[in-house]
């Protein structure tokens, strides 16, 4: 009797340690696969078409140990329901572990029940975790009570405003332009009539004092003639371009007569003008050194050529 | 025009020699009617030791031209019709087999003359042109293992019609720079028509050209010609004319800027120089002015201008962009 109860307090014994050893167990394996996974939507109920926001969270991963392997993948179109657009998976961490999470845009133009399976997360250590399924009511549209379209309306005139401050502003601004051009016509005519004979007598005491300075440069007498010339030829044709209104910097010697002809008013002068243009080209480019007589006789042909042709400009313009 | 006892020497001695010129234009006018600015620009290539280029349609006595210079000068002439298929063989000469000797001799090519005119030349491939621009710029062939130098004077006159351009081989940039001048040939007036008709058709005996000067009296004029005394105000002018193609914002050009796509060359400074020399030879001066640069100015730098697509496009050719340079430019 007492060997049965001794094996009966030893049978209980065994088996408490056994109940105790698969609660370990079951610790042990909750502890070591703690990840976890949410399906979440926005709403439950939808009409026809409307949208519903399927989130999918994945908690707690511990990528060193198991990293997921496999994500849950939902065909573009399931179970009545259609996929709209699909987020990328997101990735957050925090203290060591990772948690990532989808949203999923859905709709569907099924009226009914219907039901998202179960999210379905496979780790790398073959363990893999679902969460709950999902159902939604889809619930048809009521176009019984839908308003008619609007009637056409006529279009209705509306009648233009008068600005009459922008149309004073226009005038006044056309005021004050014709005044301005009045005076402008006024001041040119004024301006025409006056004679310039100042303006002249000063060109011409300029290009003589600029001739008389070229003398005191003493050039000749420093065999510097063809500088001489060079310059005595250049104060020349820049008084006549100035005098003829007439541009000859790019002229030739000849082209140069050629518009100077008859516009010079004394014969004499004009020939003894042109053979000064021929003694300068002839010291410029063919190396001749013309007497002191020569150079004398080509500065006083210079002195009054530029004087004959103002006094001839000056005549035709009074 | 006075001028320094040496320039007053050579231009005595340039008034003599120089007077032949007026000779062959009027030697020369007895067959060619008009067409006196090609003759000149031919005579300035000649003087001054410049091949010439001649742009301009069918049947405008270039051929006859030249032909008849090279009567005039007393010269070996030689045409050369450039062909699709012709080979540098068939322009310098090649070895061919001489039976009875048993040897390869020298066979000349068309070449070795004094004058050569170069018809058509765009119409040749490039190799062909290549070979007669090394001869014209090397004065000299080599044919197997020798090398020939050709005789002086040595003129090669080329044409090329700006028609037809189908098929053709257009010189390149490089080779057309070897040309001293490019003369455009213009069309004859009214009245040299009008006795070209009488001439031809009816039926009067067309003159020949009898010789006026000799290749070597030429040579002795070419001497001449480097002698004209060209001053430093001219170089200056010439400088400024080259330099205004290449940097045209820098002489208030600005405007021609994106018009030109690649300016004169040094070449075009010589040439302008050395032709100027020969135009001054020819007006029997032993210097050079403005004016003879004016008066060549086009025919030197015409062909050394590349043109944008801008300018091709607004229809603007190299005349009109050195007319502008021209204008612009001060002449000393």
């Amino acid at each position: 009797m007492r060997k049965s109860r001794e094996f009966l307090v030893e049978s209980r014994e065994l088996g408490f340690v056994r109940v105790s050893i698969v609660i370990l167990f079951l610790c042990i394996s909750s502890f070591s696969f703690a990840q976890k996974i949410s399906a979440t939507v926005d709403r439950d109920k939808i009409l026809i078409g409307e949208q519903i926001e399927l989130k999918i969270l994945v908690t707690d991963v511990d990528k060193n140990t198991a990293d997921v392997s496999q994500w849950f993948n939902l065909p573009d179109s399931f179970n009545h329901f259609e996929i709209v657009k699909r987020l990328p998976i997101d990735t957050i961490s925090n203290s060591g572990l990772v948690s990532y999470s989808q949203k999923i845009m859905l709709t569907s133009f099924d009226s009914g029940y219907w039901q998202i399976p179960a999210a379905n997360v496979s780790f790398n250590d073959k363990q893999s975790i679902n969460a709950m399924p999902i159902n939604i009511s889809v619930l048809p549209v009521d176009v019984s009570n839908l308003k008619d379209y609007h009637d056409f309306k006529e279009i209705i005139e509306v009648k233009k405003e008068t600005d009459w401050l922008f149309i004073g502003a226009i005038a006044a601004a056309a005021i004050v332009l014709a005044i301005f051009i009045f005076f402008l016509i006024r001041y040119l005519k004024k301006r025409k009539s006056k004679p310039k004979a100042v303006l002249k007598q000063f060109g011409i005491k300029e290009v003589l004092q600029q001739l008389d300075a070229l003398q005191q440069k003493n050039l000749i007498q420093k065999n510097q003639h063809k500088l001489f010339f060079t310059e005595l030829i250049f104060i020349c044709r820049n008084f006549s371009d100035q005098q003829l209104n007439i541009f000859s910097a790019n002229k030739t010697t000849d082209e140069y007569m050629l518009l100077l002809k008859n516009k010079i008013g004394n014969e004499p002068t004009q020939i003894k003008y042109f053979q000064l243009l021929r003694l300068a080209d002839a010291v410029k480019f063919a190396k001749f050194i013309p007497s002191n007589i020569e150079c004398d006789e080509a500065f006083a042909n210079a002195k009054t050529f530029v004087q004959t042709i103002y006094n001839f400009q000056f005549a035709k313009k009074v | 025009m006075q001028t320094a006892p040496d320039i007053q020497e050579l231009n005595q001695r340039i008034q003599f020699n120089s007077q032949f010129v007026d000779r062959l234009r009027n030697e020369l006018a007895k067959v060619i009617i008009g067409q006196q600015y090609m003759v000149d620009r031919l005579l300035i290539g000649l003087l001054s030791n410049g091949h010439v280029l001649l742009e301009g349609v069918p049947g405008l006595a270039k051929t006859l031209t030249i032909k008849s210079l090279a009567q005039a000068v007393d010269g070996k002439f030689s045409r050369i019709q450039f062909t699709p298929d012709l080979l540098p063989a068939d322009v310098i000469g090649t070895m061919i087999y001489n039976q009875s000797k048993n040897e390869f001799v020298v066979r000349r090519g068309p070449i070795f003359a004094n004058f050569i005119l170069a018809d058509e030349i765009n119409r040749a491939p490039a190799k062909v042109q290549s070979a007669l621009l090394e001869a014209m710029q090397e004065k000299q062939v080599t044919i197997s293992e020798h090398t020939y130098k050709l005789e002086e004077p040595f003129l090669v006159l080329a044409t090329q019609n700006p028609l037809e351009q189908e098929g053709t081989y257009p010189l390149p940039e490089a080779q057309v720079d070897r040309f001293m001048l490019k003369v455009v040939v213009g069309y004859p007036n009214k009245n040299e028509e009008q006795l070209i008709i009488r001439q031809q058709v009816q039926g009067f005996d067309i003159p020949t050209v009898s010789k006026v000067i000799t290749t070597k009296e030429i040579i002795e004029c070419r001497d001449l010609v480097r002698q004209v005394y060209l001053d430093e105000k001219i170089e200056q002018y010439i400088i400024d004319i080259v330099f205004a193609t290449r940097y045209p914002d820098q002489y208030g050009l600005s405007k021609m800027k994106n018009m030109i796509s690649y300016g004169g060359s040094p070449r075009a400074s010589i040439n302008l120089a050395l032709a100027a020399k020969a135009h001054a030879f020819m007006n029997k001066r032993g210097y050079v002015i403005p004016d003879d640069i004016k008066a060549i100015a086009k025919d030197v730098m015409r062909h050394r201008i590349g043109l944008t697509y801008e300018a091709e496009a607004e229809n603007v050719t190299t005349e009109n962009l050195i007319d502008d340079i021209l204008r612009t430019i001060q002449v000393p």
